[in-house]
């Protein structure tokens, strides 16, 4: 039994040497930094992304392109380079979308992250986890996330209309709420946050919710909430609008186009921009899904747009353009297209391949047409040797918008006049050479829209629809023209009653449920307590 | 480094000539003779040993012995791995030769299992072992090849010739969904991967199928788990060199049918929209293929004496692939030097070895870039390669269109991959039958990879790059220190007993560098100087480094009991810790219980002539799965994101996942019974297999909804997941003469997939689907849908029925109605096939005549569908205006008319093909020479084919396609093709 015991105490030995092997099971992080060690030392650190989550709206398939191509300005059909994506933008155009339709998951997301990380900073500086910079109040700092939170919520009930009202930090997979209860509780939390919100219109708050940002916010939420709610608003949004009009900080820009150009952050009309840097901040590529490929040779891109691109203008809807309008030329490219030396023809690709690249009007219908056809975004600029993502910011609420939306609710509670004066001062510097067009009368504003509604096949209207005159027409054919690509032509195409009512190019009316868009079928499947929008 | 390796390394060579040299001289009356097989071959290294003592001695290079016994009344005990051990009286005779027979039953008598070997009779899990002398002969990369078709249920898949790439395998099905499906590669006990070692050092490799004999592993041991031996070195042994050398050339499988520019032109003629004749021929495909020459030499050198003996090996692998510049050269080296001291007491081994390797970086990290291949299908057959100027002709207007010869010339790339790893085990045995073995090893890799795309490149004409160039650099480390105790013994003569005792840690710890830079003053840089390019500067390339650990601790027991060799035993247990995992559930515990039942044992069937083994056995074990990333429990954050604050773009906090605290195990439990059976003394012999595996708590990249989930995944446990299968192997032994052998064998496996859930307690996917795997633009579809109730590897999208008279697609509505395809809704899509073979089968089979050997492997695959993408894509007109065709795309749909010209390109149930196949895999002629030479001992030349023919009614390339992960089944249009190889090899022995 000697030598055994000698092994025993061999075996306790090496027992014990491999004790000295760790077994903690600690994870040690490297190059990541954790919740639990991080110490936060810098607000805006922690609130900046809930603004950056504001750029994700941008892409060709989220909230900017549903917005405008479910409505009658602009669509993206098929062509010979593609852009069929299995019929995913087609089906925006005939209000065929369905719940898996990825702008739907995009949208919700896109929004719902921003709501979520506001949620959870909200209650960061209300613990003081996140501490607030000296000399600035943690309420202010709050209720400015408040309003960036409002901010979702309200492109969310905009959107979906019953949708979860999620507003603290949780895993418990919530339900629906009704459309009404959000817009109340939107109105709420803009409203309480105003007095603590800042004057502040110079640098240090661009790109964030200022006082002027937030009202601008509470008018637009104003300015729809007959749709929201069945009950109007108009007085309300007046008061809003009157507010930043006579805080004087704001102005028209003298030039459309610098409202748009690549350093825009100057404009004294931009009231709140969603801000985007080519390098650091991308996803604003409105050029890349609308331009063809050629174009990359206007500007000597340092990137190619994709095929010969496909997001175009409805030919009915530049037909509301006054050829003196010079937002035509302003937001849309025409013609034939050159080289940067402005000379060299650029070549088609496709069905026009080796032929000079000239964008022309006509659409064939809205499914599929050649590469040269439809007019192009021209609206933001693309600047010398742009890269695939442009740095101009995008004007979320600008001046312009303000005093549009005043004439909207001067104008439907009976004040045509006043609305007129504020249209025809918005007017005036689309007119530079005709400034006797740019003035329009109260009267003018009541008629039917311009638009000219109908159903089309092969390049001719075949079936005019619903022919219903669309009430104070002439504003909304201003809104329209104002403001396309800006991401407010659905919502405007709503309140004025022509949304799921009229036919353009290859849209016929679907039903006035196509209002709002299905929750995506993503969150339905893995939330079971979510009721499906209805009709869906 | 280089330097401190070459030293350490002369060192170890110096070390083993001293003990070497030390060999004794025995006294005594000498016997001798000469030791040759069957074919008259003399025998090194056979182990003459006088019965009864320790005497012993080896045959030398000429298989001439020489042993001194203390008298001439013993009985000397010829053996050699291999052959049927030997005993002769020595009945007063000086001289006694001996011819060794073959003996294929002796070397399937011990397995290697996990943690030790196993006598075959006592094993009671499914556990296949495969000799190197079984081993697929011809041209391989990786362990894996060696195997393919000789494991039932084990399937290997090649998916194409990319000389780097390594094989595909898959066990029993797909059990796990989030972890690889590849099984726990173990190389002499240490973790590795197929390419760990050069497989012409393989000795022998084992396959772990069932859950009983894998749960020791516990950890990683669902996918089952390979146990690789490398070429060892027993007792005595004079110096041998092993030669082994083969040359080999490939070529394409099938080259699919694009229209050549005759053909094109017609097109143009019709006015067809997007066709331009640019008034050249070329054949771009032919522009992009070469003629690979391989080449593969492996010599290994070894000896000793009784107390220590080496092994030294050196393999070099030079690979060209079929498309041009594509190649892989790596350099193994290894050396093995094992000793025994004290009294055979104390037993010491010390292995180096690992790998260099190099090859071209078509891509930015990569060795191949997909788009050559496909453009060299699809670019204009009327183009040509460079203009009147010499420059390269390109499109850049058009979507996905580059020349395929420019981006090879015009990419500079090269990754170099260096392995190390050192282990060395200290065996003590104490006492009889106990035995004491400290494993410890570590194993580093490096990575440096260099890429540049010229001025030229299609990267500075699509995107005005101006030179584009990517650094990268990766340290992987992994320490793992084993000790395990083992104590074998016979009690009372009918009881036997293995105990097994362990303790088990591993540290991983994985550092990368990334980096990318572009517009560039010069291509004369290349790659080589990052600084000198501006888009860093400008803040526009991305820059990264990243670094994690994670480590295992287990502790596991194993307890083997056996009775009479008749009734066996076997329970195991091992308990393990991930740091991966929850703080609240980093432990698991994965128990195993099997027993056997060994018939032929019984005296009923003791003397049965018919009936020559038989064996039943069933098992029942755990095993776990971790997540492949650390981290997934913790709530971490990045500033990867930027907002404007006061006019300067900071970075911000963002949360980079959800988190989940919850993380735990993923547990398989299998059920396994088995029957192995031997009739006629084993001319007839096999197993058959039955499991029923059940994972649970199956990690996945769950879908949660937002809100609350900021992000729309999360890595959780709440799936459950059903395989069941059989596999069955059968060996014959048709024909043995002195002259002539016939060995065949079938194998044959099935399984069935079934996902069981897709929720749990805390997570509820209320569809009971989700979906997975990507068409790519210009469709932008799901390809597959993982749905509760049914098998992994559905295809789910539209049904075509018809062509209407427009010629648009027309499909089945979920009313079953016929409906457009322009009225498609997404609940129109059904299940129109499934990725993944339901069964395989294989037949090998060798023959020996003579001097002659013939070897001929066949498999297939059956009851699965392929995506034939390159037909969804290039036989549609509308792609016309992308490049060119496939002949076929004017070919009428249904017997009807072909498809419109503005047809869209859509993912429907047409392009989804039957792909079963059988192919003659691998034919291998080879002829042994009888040699009578002083110093060539053993010269064998042969010739082999592989992936020689396919029969299947596949229309594309190679019915042999991905079947890894949710999409199985695509064959994708950016694969890199399959081939055929030819080989000429030789093996000599000095």
């Amino acid at each position: 039994m000697k030598p055994m015991k000698k092994y025993i105490i061999i075996s306790v030995c090496l027992s014990v040497a491999f004790s000295a092997c760790d077994n903690d099971l600690d994870e040690i992080v490297y190059s990541d930094v954790t919740e639990q060690t991080y110490t936060y030392t810098d607000a805006y650190k922690a609130m900046g992304i809930v603004y950056a989550n504001m750029r994700s709206l941008y892409s060709h398939t989220n909230y900017y392109m549903a917005q405008e191509t479910s409505a009658d300005g602009i669509v993206m059909p098929a062509n010979a380079s593609g852009w069929d994506d299995g019929g995913i933008y087609k089906r925006m155009h005939l209000h065929t979308w369905n719940s898996e339709n990825p702008q739907m998951s995009e949208m919700w997301n896109s929004l719902y992250r921003g709501v979520l990380n506001a949620n959870r900073i909200i209650e960061q500086l209300e613990s003081g986890k996140v501490p607030a910079p000296s000399g600035v109040s943690k309420e202010a700092l709050i209720a400015e996330m408040k309003v960036a939170r409002a901010f979702f919520y309200w492109l969310i009930l905009d959107n979906f209309g019953n949708a979860p009202l999620v507003t603290t930090v949780t895993s418990e997979l919530p339900e629906n709420t009704p459309r009404a209860e959000i817009y109340r509780f939107v109105v709420d939390e803009i409203t309480q946050a105003l007095p603590n919100l800042n004057e502040i219109t110079d640098q240090a708050m661009y790109g964030r919710f200022n006082k002027w940002g937030a009202k601008a916010l509470l008018a637009n939420v104003y300015l729809n909430a007959q749709v929201y709610t069945g009950e109007a608003k108009w007085e309300d949004g007046i008061t809003q609008c009157n507010d930043i009009i006579n805080s004087g900080k704001y102005s028209l820009d003298g030039n459309y186009r610098n409202v748009f150009e690549t350093l825009n952050e100057d404009s004294p009309e931009v009231i709140f921009a969603v801000p985007f840097d080519e390098n650091v901040a991308t996803g604003f590529s409105s050029h890349m899904f609308s331009w063809h490929g050629a174009l990359k040779d206007k500007v000597n891109m340092q990137a190619t747009p994709w095929g010969s691109g496909s997001a175009m203008g409805v030919s009915q809807f530049i037909d509301t353009y006054d050829p003196a309008d010079e937002r035509l030329a302003d937001t849309w490219l025409m013609g034939p297209q050159y080289a940067a030396d402005g000379v060299t023809p650029l070549k088609g690709t496709y069905d026009q391949a080796g032929k000079p690249l000239v964008f022309t009007k006509d659409l064939p219908d809205g499914l599929y047409t050649g590469e040269a056809e439809g007019f192009r975004m021209n609206k933001f600029e693309v600047k010398e040797g742009a890269r695939g993502s442009l740095s101009n910011d995008f004007p979320f609420f600008r001046y312009a918008q303000v005093l549009l939306m005043k004439a909207e609710c001067l104008l439907r509670t009976g004040r045509s006049d006043e609305a007129a004066q504020l249209v025809s001062q918005v007017r005036q510097r689309a007119f530079k050479e005709n400034p006797e067009k740019a003035i329009i009368t109260g009267n003018e504003l009541l008629e039917n829209s311009s638009y000219n509604y109908g159903y089309v096949e092969n390049y001719e209207i075949v079936d005019k629809g619903n022919t219903a005159a669309v009430p104070f027409g002439r504003l909304y054919d201003e809104l329209g023209r104002e403001f396309a690509w800006e991401a407010y032509r659905r919502r405007d195409m709503i309140r004025f009653g022509t949304y799921t009512t009229k036919s353009w190019l290859s849209h016929k009316p679907v039903g006035d449920y196509r209002a709002l868009f299905p929750i995506p079928q993503q969150a339905i499947n893995s939330n079971p307590k979510l009721v499906q929008t209805e009709g869906y | 480094m280089q330097n401190h390796l070459l030293s350490e390394l002369r060192y170890i060579l110096l070390l083993t000539l001293v003990l070497l040299s030390n060999v004794g001289l025995a006294q005594g009356i000498a016997v001798q003779g000469k030791i040759t097989n069957g074919n008259g071959t003399s025998l090194p290294g056979v182990t003459v040993l006088l019965k009864g003592t320790s005497i012993a001695a080896p045959t030398d290079i000429d298989g001439n012995y020489s042993i001194n016994v203390p008298d001439r009344n013993g009985t000397l005990v010829f053996s050699y791995v291999g052959y049927q051990t030997q005993e002769l009286p020595i009945n007063n005779r000086t001289t006694i030769n001996v011819t060794l027979q073959d003996d294929a039953k002796a070397l399937k008598e011990v397995v290697v299992v996990g943690y030790g070997t196993q006598k075959r009779e006592r094993v009671t899990t499914a556990v296949e072992t495969i000799d190197s002398k079984d081993f697929v002969k011809g041209a391989v990369n990786d362990a894996a090849q060696l195997l393919r078709g000789k494991v039932a249920g084990l399937n290997i898949i090649t998916s194409d010739a990319n000389p780097t790439s390594t094989s595909q395998i898959n066990l029993r099905g797909i059990t796990t969904l989030l972890g690889s499906t590849a099984p726990l590669v173990l190389i002499d006990g240490v973790p590795g991967t197929l390419t760990t070692v050069a497989p012409e050092d393989i000795e022998s490799i084992s396959v772990l199928k069932d859950g009983s004999a894998a749960a020791i592993y516990g950890t990683r041991g669902t996918n089952g788990v390979i146990l690789i031996t490398t070429k060892q070195v027993n007792g005595e042994t004079p110096p041998t060199i092993d030669i082994n050398t083969y040359f080999t050339t490939q070529v394409i499988t099938n080259k699919l049918a694009f229209m050549n520019a005759a053909e094109y032109r017609q097109l143009v003629e019709q006015g067809k929209p997007g066709a331009i004749d640019y008034g050249y021929d070329t054949n771009w495909l032919d522009e992009v293929l070469q003629t690979p020459l391989s080449q593969v030499y492996n010599v290994s050198l070894k000896g000793g004496s009784r107390n220590t003996n080496y092994i030294a090996n050196v393999n070099y692998r030079d690979t060209e692939g079929i498309i041009k510049r594509s190649n892989n050269q790596a350099f193994y080296p290894r050396l093995e030097v094992n000793h025994i001291m004290f009294d055979n007491k104390l037993k010491l081994s010390a292995n180096i070895g690992g790998y260099q390797q190099k090859y071209f970086a078509g891509s930015d990290g990569g060795s191949y870039r997909g788009d050559v291949y496909r453009n060299g299908l699809t670019y204009n057959p009327t183009d040509q390669p460079r203009d009147e100027n010499g420059n390269w002709v390109e499109r850049p207007e058009k979507t996905d269109y580059m020349n395929p010869v420019a981006l090879l010339e015009e990419t500079k790339g090269l990754n170099q991959n260096t392995n190390l790893r050192t282990y060395g085990t200290i065996t003590y045995f104490p006492i009889n039958d106990l035995t004491i073995n400290l494993l410890a090893s570590r194993d580093t890799y490096n990575s440096t990879r260099g890429y540049y795309e010229t001025k030229n490149h299609y990267s500075t004409v699509h995107d005005a790059r101006n030179g584009y160039a990517s650094r990268g650099t990766t340290r992987s480390q992994e320490d793992l220190l084993e000790l395990t105790v083992n104590y074998d013994k016979t009690f009372f003569n009918d009881h036997h007993i293995t105990a097994l005792g362990g303790y088990s840690w591993r540290e991983y710890n994985y550092e990368d560098y990334w980096m990318q830079n572009w517009d560039f003053p010069t291509d004369d840089f290349s790659y080589n100087k990052m600084g000198a390019g501006l888009a860093l500067k400008r803040g526009q390339a991305p820059e990264s480094s990243y670094q994690s650990r994670n480590k295992l601790v287990g502790y596991f027991f194993r307890l083997n009991y056996s009775f009479k060799d008749k009734y066996l035993l076997m329970a195991s247990i091992r308990h393990e810790g991930s740091s991966k995992f929850g703080a609240q559930h980093k432990w698991g515990d994965f128990p195993a219980v099997s027993a056997g039942w060994n018939i032929k044992n019984e005296p009923f069937l003791e003397n049965n002539e018919l009936i020559s083994a038989l064996k039943l056995r069933s098992g029942f074990g755990v095993t776990g799965t971790e997540p492949s990333d650390p981290y997934m429990s913790l709530n971490r954050l990045n500033f990867d994101t930027y907002t404007l604050i006061d006019g300067q773009w900071i970075q911000v906090i963002n949360p980079s996942t959800n988190a989940n605290p919850d993380l735990r195990w993923e547990r398989k439990e299998e059920f396994n019974i088995g029957i192995d059976y031997g009739f006629l003394d084993d001319r007839i012999s096999g197993s058959i297999d039955l499991y029923k595996r059940t994972t649970k708590d199956l990690l996945m990249e769950y879908p949660v909804p937002t809100p609350p989930y900021l992000y729309n995944t999360i890595t959780a446990n709440a799936a459950s997941m059903e395989n069941k299968g059989i596999e069955v192997q059968v060996n014959v032994v048709p024909v043995q003469t002195e002259d002539f052998q016939w060995n065949t064998s079938v194998n044959y496996s099935a399984n069935r997939n079934k996902l069981l859930s897709l929720s749990d307690e805390n997570f509820q996917l209320a569809s009971g689907y989700f979906d997975r795997g990507e068409t790519g633009e210009p469709i932008q579809q799901r390809t597959h849908r993982v749905q509760v109730g049914q098998p992994i590897g559905n295809f789910y999208g539209f049904k075509t029925v018809d062509i209407d008279e427009n010629g648009y697609w027309i499909i089945e509505g979920k009313d079953g109605e016929r409906k457009p395809i322009a009225d498609q809704q997404a609940d129109d899509k059904q299940i129109i096939g499934n990725g993944l073979p339901k069964s395989y089968l294989s037949w090998n089979n060798s023959i020996a005549y003579r001097g002659f050997d013939l070897n001929v492997t066949m498999r297939g695959a059956f009851g699965f569908q392929i995506l034939n993408m390159p037909n969804m894509f290039y036989s549609a007109p509308v792609m016309l205006t992308r490049g060119n065709l496939l002949v076929s795309a004017y070919d009428n749909i249904y017997g009807k008319q072909p498809l419109a010209d503005d047809q869209s390109l859509q993912y429907v149930s047409y392009y989804i093909e039957d792909g079963d196949y059988w192919k003659i895999d691998n034919v291998t002629l080879g002829y042994n020479f009888t040699l009578n030479n002083k110093y060539l001992k053993r010269l064998r030349l042969y010739a082999s084919a592989s992936n020689l023919v396919t029969f299947t009614g596949y229309s594309g390339i190679d019915p042999e396609v991905s079947i890894n992960g949710l999409a199985p089944g695509i064959d994708n249009k950016n694969r890199y093709p399959a081939t055929s190889s030819y080989t000429l090899g030789t093996f000599l022995t000095f």
